[in-house]
């Protein structure tokens, strides 16, 4: 499988082939430009948008390993697609805490952290998030690695309480990289 | 939460090894989950198998950041090493290939206090040019530079480069200098397609998370 995103006259477009190197059927996808929001695609692992979770930012990705972070259980096909709507990436905000339900020691973030713990954060394990502005993608391990959750301020109102609330594909209060969603 | 760094503590911070008051400490196993030989670093190491490491399958880092190599004396594929535990190979390589073979370590020095890069879609700083400053860039397209990126010029700041967009792919770190062209930064072509900033708490004291 083989993606392209790329934006033009006031849609956002995707362009997926069904083998990898641009070969073989190809669809596209299209979604409006809204005149506030940014918007990038996201994709999943299974239909329904359940599963694994990928942000794909506009670029091309010629194989699987270009989209999957995660080597242990790659997705090799991703099967749904939607748009995610950002922020400009000055504005995001985050809230991180500690203890599931947005409760226990807290951090605001408004960059991006290839490693929280780089940047002094205890552990390992977040229990919840409350996602102010834009839309933010968090990683199991160090430099946006392994599985990956999509954070929205416009889903669940921009809480997540437990990792039930991150993905059908998550299992563990690990977080280590946290980075805002841009355009 | 967030600590801002005021100038007088940016311009406190040196460019040599470690920096001020910075020290590197990293461990790396011989087999996955920091089992079997070990080996304990604070300072660069151009071959792993001096000592005596058949191969490499898990690391634990304690002060970093450090870079990488699946080739000796820093050559080759490349991989940051963020301040954290690595239980197994894929917990720093995006590549396909199971890839275990990683041949020399050094510290990653980190430059400070401004971040400028500039990246040119042909050799020799020709070209159309994209200026890159204070932040991260997931996709260079967005930015409308679809080009190849053949040279660099990584004025201040130390970043690393990725294959596809979104951080993803092979990595390639630019510290501060002058990459004439891709084979500089150990790429095998001009394909660059996200860029961002190496952060530590050591030298980037804004966002920085205070003990409570």
């Amino acid at each position: 499988m083989t993606l392209q995103c790329t934006k033009s006259a006031g849609h956002w477009r995707m362009v997926v082939w069904d083998e990898e190197g641009f070969q073989g059927q190809w669809h596209e996808f299209t979604a409006e430009c809204s005149s506030v929001l940014e918007t990038v695609w996201g994709g999943f692992e299974h239909a329904g948008f359940q599963g694994q979770q990928y942000v794909l930012e506009r670029g091309e990705y010629p194989g699987w390993d270009a989209w999957s972070v995660n080597t242990a259980y790659p997705a090799e096909r991703l099967t749904s697609f939607r748009p995610v709507a950002c922020t400009n990436h000055r504005d995001s905000r985050l809230t991180i805490f500690k203890q599931e339900n947005v409760l226990g020691r807290k951090g605001q973030l408004s960059d991006d952290y290839p490693s929280l713990q780089a940047m002094g954060w205890d552990g390992t394990e977040e229990g919840s998030f409350h996602v102010h502005f834009g839309a933010w993608v968090c990683s199991q391990f160090p430099g946006y690695r392994d599985f990956q959750y999509v954070l929205e301020s416009d889903h669940h109102s921009g809480d997540y309480k437990h990792f039930r609330e991150w993905g059908s594909h998550a299992h563990t209060f690990q977080v280590q990289s946290i980075c805002r969603i841009q355009q | 939460m967030a600590a801002q760094l005021s100038a007088p503590e940016q311009a406190a911070a040196s460019k040599s090894h470690g920096g001020l008051g910075g020290s590197y400490e990293v461990t790396v196993y011989e087999l996955e989950n920091f089992q079997g030989k070990r080996c304990e670093l604070s300072a660069e190491c151009p071959n792993l198998t001096d000592s005596l490491l058949e191969k490499v399958g898990s690391i634990q880092v304690e002060s970093g950041p450090w870079l990488a190599f699946v080739c000796r004396a820093f050559r080759g594929e490349q991989f940051v090493l963020e301040k954290r535990d690595y239980p197994c190979w894929d917990a720093w390589s995006s590549s396909r290939r199971h890839n275990d073979i990683l041949l020399s370590l050094r510290p990653l020095h980190i430059d400070i206090p401004d971040h400028k890069l500039y990246l040119f879609e042909s050799p020799a700083f020709s070209g159309r040019k994209m200026e890159i400053m204070d932040d991260d860039v997931p996709s260079l397209w967005a930015h409308g530079f679809q080009d190849c990126v053949a040279s660099a010029h990584a004025i201040t700041g130390t970043w690393v480069g990725y294959e596809f967009p979104g951080y993803r792919g092979s990595q390639y770190m630019f510290e501060r200098g002058e990459y004439c062209r891709w084979n500089e930064w150990d790429a095998n072509q001009p394909q660059l397609q996200s860029v961002c900033l190496i952060r530590d708490q050591k030298w980037h004291k804004w966002g920085c998370f205070l003990s409570s």
